[in-house]
């Protein structure tokens, strides 16, 4: 390729940022000649004369009227009348400019969420293209959302571990939710596997490992045990499935509310704003959860359990049916609130409240269990 | 005019002298507030100058202005009672001895300071239309303040109607004149090409008729006159501090003003007079005494909050674009609006071009200034007094430090003390902060020495409103503005807010005047921290965020108030709904700082988050960019130490 010169537009004034060409006083392809002027140049502030700084034959790249940023190249200038090199100049400007384009337009990643989507090879059309994507719209993609906002993917396929009326419960939330297609029960008594449970093959449990080769993604859970649920989550984690978090369409939950994965919740249920939830939790029919409680991990909120604000429970802990716990109370890890008990003062670690006042009665000793 | 009445004239000295006496005394009883300042041996110039007074004239006096306060026509016993210190004082015991208003009589205790006002307050009689002028008593002692210059420099350049009156009584406090001034008391005005006049005199009706043609001339011809009085002050300073050969005082005492005229009145007659005016101040001082100790300390007039739409910017103009087309609009629809700054003529239209265009539409409203920024602060606060909407454009905010002394003693100073008439609908424009290599004294973001000042507003625009909206907001609240506009912002085209979005950011806003905005990258979900940040730092903080989120899933709200002083705390702990750590952002250096205040704050109302300021390093800032870059905050460094400290 020939050699050119290229014309910028000059920093005219301290303060602009962009000038404007009036008008170019040279047609494409002239000789031009040291300090000629090529064109008149407004600012902000006033008008110049752009002096050719270099002869030859000018080729102008910006349109009069045009807003150019200080800096950029608005002409090319050669050694002779040569338009093949300005054209080919002006192509590759259009392909930086498109590459830019579309630069804008991909979805941004944080670097957490380019790692996991590098790892699972998630497909960039799957992710929210009018933000910015965090790791959990990433995980909401690989469908083991946490974002109870997040927009459905591609229909998952899911099994229900546990054959059981709990496990119906699950797969009755799972029908209320989009995308969902429940494919097979897991269970691990012998006298089911085999069977059809409401319609529903049952499976054996050990087959968990094996089942993102069946096109499985997701897996869901009414397990009572919160240890077990937790295992769960370990084993579901090991074998590239989702421990999903099943949320009844009836639930109410607040677009702020922050969970792991694994966690149930039921119809009726009310889970206000800020409220954080961690895994394998399950938050039963008509419990109540107003703004900024927070729940650890592998809790059981039993139905009609009713919560003031801002309250702590800690991991494990089990919420018994009707129980009633006062704003701002803190409960420890593994303990037991007996069902239709009032707690009015913060409960330590693996203790059992029960009656109105809530009064410790026992300790509890094994975690996990209900 | 007739000629005047001796009687009369003899009426009011005597009353100022009796008024005066009766000030010694009571302040040797210990009953009155602070000090004072008596004018025993000038009243002649007072009067002389009083009885030529219309009804709408404007008089300005400093420290020693009692003498002028009765001469105004000001009553004797509200300005016993305010020297008192009772609720019944012409200023609610606000003001005492040396700041007095009554109706259109203004004094203030800072040499100079009320010469510009006086010239500010003429140049709006003038662009009003009235037949009023502005009288000012300058003394001896002030002819040593620049603004004095500056202002007699812009009086001759505007052809204002104004009467200078130089009360040269010897003695600047204790420094005898040959000491504080060279060469000619009335040739300093003839520099600047104002006529002049140079008499000494205390005999009232010489200087009755000396004035009678001063005022004709000012009022006739609407153009400044300086008039040099030499007399003398035969009483101290203020009390207890005369140090003035007893000798040169006594000789003094033969030219006794009130002694000259007396000798040429009838002595029933006289004594007459004398009584009645004795009769007068002991009754002042009487109902003065009765009334109750002044007792409220009013807080600063905070304009009433109005609920009104968020100006998210309409298109993508730039930030100068847009406060070009609002004082457009402003000067268009306020006939007694006006844009005083330096270079702001066309086809310059000023530093920054914030001014293109205005002085070709509105060539009366547009005032080129000389390079005179106490002298611009200080006119535009006197035409404010006088009912104008001044907008002040300063070429670069550092120089605001120049026009210091008239925003902390004067523009804030005269709506509190001076009470409900009076307000300072006074917007000071200053372009703040670096980011353009212009070296130590044209970087800064000096707001912080100004936001200390009782009864300064300060606003600054983000780019994410439109500001030339808050500009034409900051005239309506009547107080004085600082309005700050950041350099780096002018050139930059304003981000519209659509659907709540304004690129990556999800953005809600308050809707008060000066609305707060609350930014978030993740639809407001809870935050991991909060950075609380205004005007030109907006976009550095939204850098610092966006890149928090991309490198670390660190979620950083920004919350911007378009009010940067006094801080809208309840606004701001509307967007602090989580209990996460706050960083503020400032570009001024932190010691003293917004961010300490905004802190202190908050934590006085029990707040207990963890806190961290960011701003400029505590250096002056350099020229050259790369240094300058060391200097300021930026958004990789912020993020950071964010990361460092809080992750």
């Amino acid at each position: 390729m020939s050699d050119f010169t290229e014309v910028v537009m000059p920093q005219l004034g301290v303060n602009d940022t962009e000038a404007i060409i009036v008008e170019w006083n040279v047609a494409p392809g002239d000789r031009v000649e040291l300090g000629q002027v090529l064109a008149e140049v407004e600012t902000t502030k006033a008008t110049f004369e752009l002096e050719c700084e270099s002869p030859g034959h000018f080729y102008p790249l910006a349109a009069e009227g045009e807003k150019i940023p200080i800096r950029a190249v608005i002409g090319l200038i050669l050694p002779e009348a040569s338009p093949g090199v300005v054209d080919h100049y002006r192509a590759g400007m259009e392909r930086r400019k498109e590459a830019g384009a579309e630069a804008v337009d991909a979805p941004r990643l944080t670097a957490k969420a380019r790692k996991l989507v590098e790892q699972h090879g998630v497909e960039l059309s799957q992710l929210p293209a009018d933000r910015i994507v965090r790791e959990r719209d990433v995980l909401a993609a690989l469908g083991r959302t946490a974002a109870p906002a997040a927009a459905p993917g591609t229909p998952r396929r899911v099994v229900v571990y546990g054959a059981s009326q709990g496990g119906l419960a699950v797969v009755a939330c799972l029908s209320t939710m989009p995308s969902c297609e429940v494919v097979a029960f897991l269970d691990d008594a012998p006298e089911r596997i085999g069977t059809m449970c409401h319609g529903i093959p049952v499976w054996p449990g050990t087959q968990l490992e094996a089942l993102a080769d069946k096109g499985v993604t997701a897996v869901a859970t009414h397990i009572a045990d919160g240890a077990l649920r937790l295992a769960l989550l370990e084993r579901t984690g090991a074998a590239g499935l989702s421990f999903m978090n099943t949320i009844h369409a009836n639930a109410t939950v607040a677009s702020t509310v922050r969970m792991g994965m694994g966690n149930l919740i039921k119809a009726g249920a009310v889970i206000d704003a800020y409220v954080e939830i961690g895994d394998c939790c399950i938050v039963d029919n008509g419990v109540i959860l107003p703004h900024h409680n927070r729940i650890g991990d592998a809790c059981h909120l039993a139905p009609g359990a009713c919560f003031g604000g801002n309250c702590d429970v800690g991991d494990g802990t089990i919420v018994g049916i009707g129980a009633t716990v006062s704003a701002r109370i803190r409960i420890g890890r593994n303990v037991i609130i007996g069902p239709g008990a009032c707690v009015l003062r913060d409960v330590p670690d693996d203790a059992i409240v029960e009656g109105y006042p809530g009064k410790i009665v026992g300790q509890r000793k094994k975690p996990g269990g209900s | 005019m007739a000629g005047p009445v001796p009687q009369k004239l003899f009426e009011r000295m005597a009353l100022i002298r009796v008024l005066e006496e009766t000030l010694l005394r009571l302040f040797a009883e210990g009953k009155l507030s602070g000090t004072t300042h008596t004018s025993i041996g000038q009243e002649a110039i007072a009067v002389s100058v009083g009885a030529h007074l219309a009804e709408d004239d404007v008089v300005f006096a400093s420290h020693r202005c009692h003498g002028h306060y009765i001469a105004y026509g000001g009553p004797p016993e509200l300005l016993l009672a305010e020297v008192m210190g009772r609720d019944t004082g012409v200023c609610g015991g606000r003001g005492g001895s040396q700041h007095l208003h009554y109706r259109r009589f203004f004094s203030s205790g800072v040499q100079g300071g009320i010469v510009g006002n006086a010239v500010g307050a003429a140049l709006a009689l003038k662009e009003a239309g009235e037949d009023a002028i502005a009288v000012v008593f300058l003394g001896d002692g002030t002819l040593g303040e620049g603004l004095v210059y500056e202002s007699l420099n812009f009086a001759a350049l505007r052809h204002l109607p104004i009467l200078f009156v130089l009360e040269d009584n010897r003695y600047a406090q204790s420094t005898p004149v040959d000491l504080a001034i060279s060469g000619s008391m009335s040739a300093r005005a003839e520099a600047f090409g104002i006529e002049s006049g140079e008499i000494e005199s205390n005999d009232v009706l010489e200087l009755y008729d000396v004035f009678a043609k001063r005022f004709a001339q000012v009022r006739e011809q609407r153009a400044p006159f300086f008039q040099v009085v030499h007399t003398y002050r035969l009483a101290p300073h203020s009390k207890g501090d005369d140090h003035r050969d007893p000798r040169e005082i006594e000789e003094r005492w033969a030219q006794d003003p009130l002694a000259l005229l007396r000798s040429r009145l009838d002595e029933t007659e006289a004594q007459a007079l004398e009584a009645q005016a004795e009769a007068c101040i002991v009754e002042a001082v009487a109902v003065a005494e009765a009334a109750p100790v002044a007792s409220m300390v009013p807080a600063i007039a905070a304009p009433p909050d109005v609920d009104t739409p968020t100006p998210f910017p309409a298109d993508s103009d730039t930030f100068a674009q847009s406060l070009n087309r609002a004082l457009h609009a402003l000067l268009d629809a306020d006939d007694r609006a006006f844009l005083i700054g330096e270079d702001v003529l066309d086809p310059y239209g000023g530093a920054f071009a914030v001014a293109k265009g205005l002085s070709t539409c509105f060539p009366r409203q547009v005032i080129t200034s000389p390079i005179s920024e106490a002298g611009m602060v200080a006119w535009a606060t006197g035409a404010a007094l006088l009912g104008a909407h001044p907008v002040v454009e300063i070429m670069f905010g550092d120089f605001l430090a120049l026009a210091a002394d008239q925003v902390l003693n004067h523009a804030t100073k005269y709506g509190w003390v001076c009470g409900g008439d009076t307000a300072i609908p006074l917007v000071l424009r200053a372009p703040m902060g670096g980011g353009r290599g212009y070296g130590p004294s044209h970087s800064q973001s000096i707001e912080k020495m100004f936001m200390g000042m009782p009864g300064l507003t300060a606003v600054a625009p983000p780019h994410l409103l439109d500001p030339g909206t808050l500009l034409r907001r900051s005239v309506e609240v009547g107080g004085p503005v600082l309005f700050m506009e950041h350099k780096r912002l002018y050139g930059r085209a304003l981000e519209t807010v659509t659907g709540g979005r304004a690129g990556h950011f999800y953005v809600r806003a308050t809707s008060s005047r000066f609305p707060t905005l609350h930014l978030s990258l993740v639809e407001f979900d809870p935050p991991d921290l909060a950075i609380v940040t205004y005007g030109g730092s907006t976009p550095i903080a939204m850098e610092a965020a966006e890149k928090l989120l991309m490198e670390a899933e660190m979620v950083c709200d920004v919350i911007v108030p378009s009010q940067v002083s006094p801080i809208p705390f309840a606004e701001i702990g509307g967007c602090l709904t989580h209990d996460v750590p706050l960083v503020t952002l400032e570009e001024g250096t932190t010691p003293w700082g917004w961010g300490a205040e905004l802190i202190a704050g908050l934590v006085e109302s029990g707040d207990t988050r963890r806190y961290r300021r960011f701003g400029a390093a505590h250096v002056p800032i350099p020229a050259a960019r790369s240094l300058e870059q060391q200097v300021l905050p930026n958004a990789d460094r912020i993020a950071e130490e964010i990361q460092r400290e809080f992750a």
